[in-house]
C-alpha cells in the first residue's frame, strides 16, 4: 500500500468522522490497515461484531473479548483467549459468563502459575467453579487469602485484576462482605482508583456508600 | 603510401614515365646514336635470354647495382637482350646463372662464349620492350595470403555469381564496367567488369580468393598500384609500384598470370550492386504509410458489457431536461447534481460518482480517472490502459467525452451548471456558444436572475454562491480525475461526507 493511498484514506476517515459517519470512517481505517482505530470507531458506531473482529486483528484480545461478552457471546470470547494462549482468562469467562464450570476447571488444570497474582486468580477461579457446583467454602477461603496477600501482588495492574476478579466472585455467590474486605485491602495497598470502584460497587450492591472512604487520603 | 616509398629503394633510378616505345630517358635523345662502324664499347655486356622472366630478373639485378634501368631489346627471334653498359666482371656469370647467354664486345659485334656473333648496331635497332611485357611471362604461383582488398577483372556472369555468393560474407563489393584491349600482341578487345572486393574490418575471406582464382576470363589482382593491377599470384623480382612506373601516364594496365597484359580502355563509374531478393523471398508489397499505421494499431471498439454497473451520469436531450426538473427539484441529491450543457445533448452527473436513478436519458458509466463516459452496458474492447485513454479520446482536462454506440459527444466543462439552475438561477458563469436553444435558455435565465443592475448593500457575494462555486469547482476537478483536489473543494463547501467519499475514491485509484 502506498504512502499516498494511506494519506487519502486517513483524510477520508477524518471527513467521515466529521460528517458523523463513524461506520464509514471505520471502513476507511480498516482499509488503511489500522484495525485498532477501526475497532474503536466500530464500537462507537455500535457495531460490536465488527469492533471485536478488528480488535482481534489488532491483537487486542481483551477488548475483542469484551465486545463479544457485550454481545452475549462468552464462548467465542473464551475461545479468543484460548487462541491467545491465555487459558486463565478463558476459564474465567467460561465460569462467570458462560456458566460452564467443568470446562473452566479443565482449562485451569493446565495453568501452572508462578507469580502470586496469577496464583490468586487461579485459586479464585477454581473456587468459583466449586461454588457453581454448590460448595461456597473454598471461595470464602480463597477471598480471605486474597485479602491477606493482596499487598504482595505486583505489578499494580495485576493487583487490579486480582481485585476485580475477587469482587466479581464475591458478587457471584452473594457475599458483599467479602467483596468489601477485598476493596478495603486494595485501599490499604493504595491501589489507584479503588475508591471510585468501591463506591460504585457499593451503590449497586449495597444501595449506599456509608463507611467507605471519600477519597484516597494521604496518597 | 609511406610503405610504397619505403619499398622504393632508389626512386631516382626508376625513370621511364612514358611508353616503352619511346626512347628511354636514361638515353637522352640529344645523344646521337653510335655509328654502325663504331667499335662496341669495351666494358659492354649483352645478355640474351630466351625467357622474359629471366631477362627481367637479370635486368632488375643489374639495376640494383648500376642505379639505372638497363635497356632490354627483343630480337626478331623472340629472345630478349639486356644491355649493360660498364658491366662488372662478375655480371656475365650472373647472366649465365639466370639462364642467359653473355655476349662481350668484339669490334662492331658482340660475341658469345660459343662464338655466336650479333652485330651491335642491329641489336640496338631491335625494339626495346617494356618490363611489364617481360613480367607477362612469369608463371603464377600459389594464391597468396589474405589481403584487405582485391580487384577482380571478370565477366558479367561471374561477377553476378560473386555478388550473390559473397554479399553476405561481410565484404563490400563495388562494380564498374571496363573495356580492355590486349597489349604486346594482336589487338583484341575484352569487355569485362571490374570489381573492388574489400573486407570491412578484416581481410577478404581466403575462400573467396581461392574460388575465383583460375576461373576463365577472371583475374584476381592484389590491391597495389592503381595504374597497374597485378595478378595476386605473381611474384615479381621488383616492387609492384616500380613496375607500375612503366605504365604510361593516363593509362591503366592489367598484368595477369595467364592472360597476358591488358590496357583498360575505359573504366566506368563504380557502383554498389543493389540488393534484390529472389522471387520466392520477395517481401509483400509495401503498403502505403497510412495503411501501415492502421494495420499496426489495434482497433478499440465498443462491445456489450455483461456486468453493467449502476450509472453515474446521464445523457439527456433538450426535452428530457424539462422532465429532470420535475424529478430533481425535490431530490435530496439536488445540490450534488451538475449539468454539463452541450449542443442538443447534456450530461447530468452527480458528485462522488453516486448512481443516478432517473428513469430517462442514456445511462453512462465513467471510464478511467477522468473525463470519459461510456454508455452503460458497453465497454471498450480491448480495454486500453488508463494512461492511453486520455490520448485516445483527447481528454484535455477541459472537456468531457461521452462514447455511445454510433456516436460520441464532447462537452466543454465551461458549460457546467448546478442542476438546480434548471428551476432557479444564480450566478453561473458560462459562455454560451454552440449550445442548443434549450441550453442557451437555461444560461440566459441564469444570467437574467443575476442582479447585475442593483448594487446590493449586503454581502457582495451571497454565501450560497460561494458554496456553489466550490461545489462546481469540485465537480469539475472530479470530472478531470483530480479526486483528492475535488475532495478538498467539497470539504471547503461544507460537505465532509462527499469529501470523504472522494478521498476514498482517490485512494482506490491510487491502489
Amino acid at each position: 500500500m502506498t504512502e499516498g493511498r494511506l494519506h487519502l484514506l486517513d483524510r477520508a476517515a477524518l471527513c467521515y468522522e466529521q460528517a458523523g459517519l463513524p461506520l464509514k470512517a471505520a471502513r476507511c481505517r480498516e482499509r488503511a490497515g489500522e484495525p485498532a482505530a477501526a475497532a474503536r470507531l466500530y464500537r462507537a458506531a455500535g457495531d460490536l461484531t465488527q469492533a471485536a473482529r478488528c480488535y482481534e486483528r489488532a491483537g487486542d484480545t481483551a477488548q475483542a473479548a469484551q465486545c463479544l461478552l457485550s454481545l452475549g457471546r462468552p464462548e467465542e470470547a473464551a475461545n479468543l483467549w484460548l487462541a491467545a494462549r491465555n487459558p486463565l482468562e478463558a476459564a474465567w469467562i467460561l465460569v462467570v459468563d458462560a456458566r460452564r464450570p467443568r470446562r473452566a476447571r479443565d482449562l485451569l488444570a493446565e495453568v501452572n502459575p508462578t507469580r502470586l497474582g496469577v496464583v490468586l486468580r487461579r485459586r479464585i477461579a477454581l473456587a468459583l467453579c466449586a461454588a457453581a457446583e454448590g460448595s461456597v467454602q473454598p471461595l470464602v477461603d480463597a477471598l480471605v487469602e486474597t485479602e491477606r496477600r493482596l499487598a504482595d501482588v505486583s505489578p499494580t495492574s495485576e493487583r487490579a485484576r486480582v481485585e476485580r476478579w475477587a469482587v466479581q466472585a464475591a458478587d457471584e455467590v452473594g457475599r458483599p462482605d467479602l467483596a468489601a474486605q477485598v476493596f478495603a485491602a486494595s485501599y490499604r495497598c493504595g491501589q489507584r482508583g479503588v475508591v471510585e470502584r468501591w463506591r460504585a460497587w457499593a451503590v449497586s450492591a449495597l444501595g449506599g456508600t456509608a463507611g467507605i472512604p471519600d477519597a484516597e487520603e494521604g496518597r | 603510401m609511406d610503405w610504397l616509398r619505403r619499398r622504393r629503394r632508389n626512386p631516382q633510378s626508376v625513370v621511364p614515365q612514358r611508353g616503352f616505345d619511346i626512347t628511354p630517358m636514361d638515353r637522352p635523345e640529344s645523344e646521337p646514336p653510335p655509328p654502325p662502324e663504331q667499335v662496341t664499347p669495351g666494358d659492354l655486356l649483352a645478355a640474351r635470354f630466351a625467357a622474359s622472366p629471366d631477362a627481367l630478373a637479370f635486368a632488375v639485378a643489374v639495376r640494383a647495382r648500376a642505379g639505372s634501368n638497363p635497356p632490354v631489346h627483343q630480337a626478331p627471334d623472340g629472345a630478349y637482350w639486356v644491355i649493360v653498359d660498364h658491366a662488372q666482371p662478375e655480371e656475365p656469370e650472373l647472366a649465365r646463372a639466370m639462364g642467359g647467354a653473355a655476349f662481350r664486345p668484339d669490334r662492331a659485334d658482340v660475341v658469345s662464349a660459343s662464338g655466336r656473333r650479333v652485330p651491335w648496331a642491329a641489336l640496338r635497332a631491335w625494339p626495346e620492350v617494356s618490363w611489364v611485357r617481360l613480367a607477362t611471362g612469369i608463371a603464377p604461383g600459389p594464391t597468396g595470403g589474405a589481403q584487405r582488398e582485391y580487384r577482380v577483372v571478370t565477366t558479367g556472369s561471374i561477377a553476378r555469381w560473386v555478388m550473390e555468393r559473397y554479399l553476405g560474407a561481410d565484404v563490400t563489393i563495388t562494380i564498374a564496367p571496363a573495356r580492355l584491349s590486349a597489349l604486346f600482341r594482336e589487338t583484341s578487345s575484352w569487355p569485362a567488369v571490374l570489381l573492388r572486393v574489400s573486407g570491412s574490418d578484416q581481410p577478404v575471406p581466403p575462400a573467396f580468393v581461392h574460388a575465383l582464382t583460375g576461373l576463365p576470363h577472371t583475374v584476381v589482382c592484389r590491391a597495389g598500384h592503381e595504374r597497374l593491377l597485378i595478378d595476386h599470384r605473381l611474384k615479381l623480382p621488383l616492387a609492384d609500384e616500380e613496375l607500375a612506373q612503366w605504365v604510361p601516364a593516363e593509362e591503366r594496365w592489367l598484368l595477369s598470370g595467364e592472360l597476358g597484359a591488358w590496357r583498360f580502355d575505359r573504366v566506368g563509374e563504380e557502383s554498389e550492386p543493389s540488393l534484390r531478393l529472389s522471387a520466392e523471398l520477395l517481401p509483400p508489397p509495401v503498403p502505403m504509410p497510412r495503411n501501415v499505421q492502421l494495420d499496426l494499431k489495434v482497433e478499440i471498439r465498443l462491445v456489450s458489457d455483461h456486468r453493467p454497473k449502476p450509472a453515474c451520469a446521464l445523457l439527456l436531450t433538450d426535452d428530457e431536461l424539462i422532465r429532470v426538473r420535475g424529478f430533481l427539484s425535490g431530490h435530496a441529491a439536488g445540490d450534488r447534481a451538475f449539468l454539463v450543457l452541450g449542443a442538443g445533448v447534456h450530461l447530468l452527473a452527480l458528485s462522488g460518482e453516486e448512481s443516478v436513478g432517473l428513469p430517462f436519458g442514456i445511462p453512462l458509466n465513467r471510464l478511467g480517472p477522468g473525463g470519459l463516459y461510456v454508455e452503460s452496458g458497453y465497454r471498450l474492447y480491448p480495454e486500453p490502459p488508463t494512461p492511453a485513454l486520455s490520448t485516445l479520446f483527447k481528454l484535455d482536462g477541459k472537456s468531457l467525452v461521452v462514447v455511445c454506440p454510433g456516436s460520441t459527444y464532447r462537452f466543454s466543462t465551461r458549460h457546467t451548471v448546478p442542476v438546480w439552475a434548471l428551476w432557479l438561477g444564480d450566478t453561473v458563469p458560462a459562455a454560451a456558444e454552440s449550445l442548443s436553444p434549450a441550453a442557451r435558455e437555461i444560461l440566459d435565465r441564469v444570467d437574467a436572475v443575476r442582479p447585475e443592475t442593483t448594487a446590493p448593500e449586503l454581502a457582495k457575494e451571497p454565501v450560497t454562491s460561494h458554496v456553489t462555486r466550490l461545489r462546481t469547482e469540485g465537480f469539475l476537478l472530479e470530472q478531470q480525475g483530480r479526486l483528492a483536489d475535488a475532495a478538498r473543494k467539497y470539504w471547503e463547501a461544507g460537505d465532509p461526507e462527499l469529501a470523504a467519499r472522494l478521498y476514498e475514491l482517490a485512494a482506490e485509484v491510487e491502489q
